[in-house]
């Protein structure tokens, strides 16, 4: 099934969905936003992706490891975030000392945070897909696809 | 007059209590397992509206470094609250999933019927 | 590179990452077996010098990023703390060897893996959190794990069971959400230690703030540590969940939210709280209830793994009971029967599993002559059973001795009677089994011992028992200090 309103429209959504979701997460440190709501948003792109283009050829379909990827590769930068300050002789998770401190009203300061931030949002975009992904195929094996 | 008033004053805390009190009752006496997700969802959002009712300062703005504002509402419930949300929504995924896997065994989504299903293979 | 001064958060940290490589490795078994393991031995070995500290230096407290309270969070590891740590690491070590070298029961074993690593760091991170909130993330995480580790058998049963202990679970975590609320409301503090402070002024002006928060939390942790008569989902989910998961959840999981709820009473809500409300009297009537209630619904069981699940209704029933008591050795026996339990409980259910395993017999009057047949995971069966029974030189007799004579210090003789009632009781459904499986007439089914890797974390948690029960020494310290942050 080929449903050109539903393709035509997607392409416009998906990609001001994306962008809207990747503004949130950016803004997680000086504004309202963060890793979970901007991860969520970028989630629901993927998960209206799959529900347009699921009908359509396999090669469009996202894969069980994209999400997987996603998922982990998110906590891992956050591990990684925060070990740099035991490495650096400080504290779990830490900024002082090792990386630059914010000021208010500057996107590119407040050191670490922001790349936690974006481990949160490739976190939980991951895990929003993969538990869509999950369900929707919950009927075709019992205890899921891995 | 009084009374009204200091309804009035809870009554953020007085709905929340009631909603916690709705998810609850259904969550325990539904037989529908759906019906006790849908509960178990209206009693975490009412425990959130609880919490960020807690923060709420009448008047107040969002907790933003801006110039004129002198009111900021208390931003560690709502910050709180997000992770509740994520905990929440994590559990009715796993419920959810659960009920799929229920349906596909015993047929039904009737807790009565899937105890006396389960009861009868014992037998 | 690493200081081992980090060990409050690495403990949790290296059991996550271990938990989210896992999937990442796929199907190279071996790996995924050394990883997992390591990660549990990496944990262990932490925990051990995290404690030796402890002893040594006093309280920990570790501010994560470096912030203090009562911005900042901060994981604080006390004597009680990094005693339970220690006790989670090891039991779950032993669990884990279990779990890649026993039975195989799940299908995908990388998932089951990952799933026992989360549990594992949420309980750690769960004892050593030093604020509510953060406490309150651990105990989800936790119990989601917990509930998926019953559900990936797959069967009909384990399913029914894992869904029907989600949503009393989910209500246990609403009240104690809840009442985390009320509490925050009058404090205005998630950090414990400020909780305290604060409480001492606050207190007095909103008592029924306090008192719903206190019978919320009760409550809350009641159902998840499966308190009477808020067990009823235990049997179902304990015995229908795989081998290891049994004994995870029984020996484990139930216990770390009444360390949970102990370390909120004396650190946040303050030890004046036992003297203004009846919580101890509470405790004494629910515990006198667990102890008659499930050594009774244990006698009438068939299924081995049943029995073992009633079993833990009545070991819970001892340390709130020694809680409950409040006298300082009753508190020493309660604590130290976390350790105990945890240790001879896991026996069971690992020796039970493989006897199911080897023989496919699950009802305990087809037992009969299997003793002579598999002789060494029966005398480690009869050896659990003994502690549970509590024949000296077990590690269970010293726990009971410790509360026993705890009630005697309070004045509550009654309890020291139950207590050997209730022993008595134990005697009256553990005996019977070991006796026709070593005595009773041959069954006509084959069993031979399994191997040995199969084998091995039995017969160390068997040594346990005996090592624990003969030289209970080697954990008084932990055990006495712990003691005295409850009674000052």
């Amino acid at each position: 099934m080929n449903d050109m309103i539903l393709e035509m429209l997607s392409r416009i959504l998906i990609p001001a969905t994306q962008l809207f979701g990747a503004y949130i997460l950016f803004h997680g440190h000086l504004s309202p936003g963060g890793g979970f709501s901007g991860g969520t948003i970028i989630g629901a792109s993927f998960i209206l992706y799959s529900l347009v283009y699921r009908f359509t050829a396999q090669k469009h379909r996202l894969k069980h490891e994209t999400s997987l990827w996603l998922e982990v590769g998110g906590v891992l930068v956050y591990v990684m975030a925060g070990l740099v300050g035991i490495v650096f002789g400080r504290h779990f998770l830490t900024n002082q000392g090792v990386f630059p401190t914010g000021e208010p009203g500057r996107l590119w300061s407040s050191g670490m945070i922001l790349l936690v931030t974006l481990g949160i949002g490739a976190k939980v975009a991951g895990t929003v897909l993969k538990l869509f992904q999950e369900l929707l195929e919950g009927g075709a094996e019992p205890d899921g696809h891995h | 007059m009084v009374i009204i008033e200091r309804l009035y004053m809870n009554i953020y805390y007085l709905v929340a209590v009631i909603l916690f009190i709705i998810g609850f009752h259904t969550m325990l006496t539904h037989n529908n397992l759906l019906k006790k997700i849908m509960g178990m969802n209206i009693m975490d959002t009412s425990l959130f509206l609880f919490f960020v009712a807690i923060g709420y300062i009448h008047g107040g703005q969002a907790p933003i470094l801006r110039e004129g504002v002198m009111q900021y509402v208390n931003p560690v419930p709502s910050a709180l609250i997000l992770t509740g949300i994520v905990i929440s929504v994590s559990f009715t995924a796993f419920a959810l999933a659960l009920v799929v896997l229920l349906h596909k065994q015993y047929g039904t989504l009737d807790a009565d019927k899937i105890i006396a299903l389960r009861s009868k293979r014992h037998a | 590179m690493l200081n081992l001064g980090h060990a409050p958060v690495l403990i949790v940290v290296v059991l996550l990452l271990a938990a989210f490589i896992i999937p990442l490795l796929g199907k190279r078994q071996g790996v995924v077996n050394a990883v997992f393991l390591g990660a549990g031995a990496a944990a262990f070995i932490m925990s051990l010098s995290m404690t030796m500290r402890v002893l040594a230096e006093g309280t920990l407290h570790y501010p994560v990023g470096g912030w203090a309270a009562p911005y900042g969070i901060v994981v604080l590891v006390d004597v009680f703390a990094a005693y339970s740590s220690l006790v989670l690491a090891m039991v779950a070590l032993i669990i884990s060897w279990f779990a890649v070298y026993g039975p195989r029961e799940v299908r995908h074993n990388g998932v089951y893996f990952t799933l026992i690593l989360l549990l594992t760091a949420a309980m750690q991170g769960m004892v050593m959190a030093g604020d509510l909130f953060n406490l309150f993330v651990f105990i989800e995480i936790s119990s989601l794990a917990a509930i998926a580790i019953i559900a990936i058998k797959g069967t009909k049963e384990s399913v029914e069971a894992s869904f029907r202990y989600l949503v009393l679970s989910a209500l246990g975590s609403g009240g104690v959400l809840f009442s985390i609320a009320l509490i925050f409301m009058i404090t205005g503090h998630l950090n414990m230690e400020y909780i305290r402070t604060t409480l001492i002024v606050t207190a007095e002006q909103y008592p029924l703030n306090l008192l719903t928060s206190i019978g919320l939390m009760v409550v809350g942790f009641g159902v998840k540590a499966a308190l009477f008569p808020m067990h009823v989902w235990l049997p179902d989910a304990h015995s229908n969940a795989p081998t290891a998961s049994s004994a995870l959840l029984s020996g484990l999981v139930v216990k770390v939210y009444i360390i949970a709820l102990m370390r909120i009473a004396y650190l946040a809500l303050g030890l004046e709280i036992f003297a203004l409300l009846p919580i101890r009297h509470l405790f004494l009537a629910l515990s006198t209830g667990a102890l008659m209630v499930g050594s009774v619904f244990a006698m009438v069981q068939d299924n081995a793994k049943r029995l073992l699940a009633f079993s833990t209704v009545t070991q819970v029933g001892y340390i709130f009971l020694g809680f409950g008591l409040f006298s300082p050795r009753a508190i020493e026996g309660g604590v130290l029967h976390i350790l105990n339990h945890a240790v001879m409980k896991s026996l069971l259910f690992l020796a039970a599993g493989v006897i199911i395993h080897q023989t496919g017999i699950k009802k305990l009057s087809q037992f009969n002559g299997l003793g002579r047949k598999m002789p060494l995971t029966f005398a480690a069966f009869t050896v659990g059973a003994m502690s549970m029974v509590g024949i000296p030189g077990t590690a269970g007799f010293i726990s009971k001795l410790y509360i026993a004579l705890g009630a005697l210090d309070a004045d509550m003789l009654v309890f020291a009677v139950l207590i050997l009632v209730s022993s008595l009781l134990n005697a009256a459904y553990y005996f019977p089994i070991i006796i026709s499986a070593f005595f009773g007439k041959d069954s006509e089914k084959e069993a031979v011992e399994p191997r040995l890797a199969m084998l091995a974390p039995i017969l160390v948690l068997a040594l346990m028992v005996f090592f624990f029960g003969l030289f209970p020494s080697l954990m008084v310290p932990l055990v006495q200090q712990t003691a005295l942050l409850f009674v000052r």
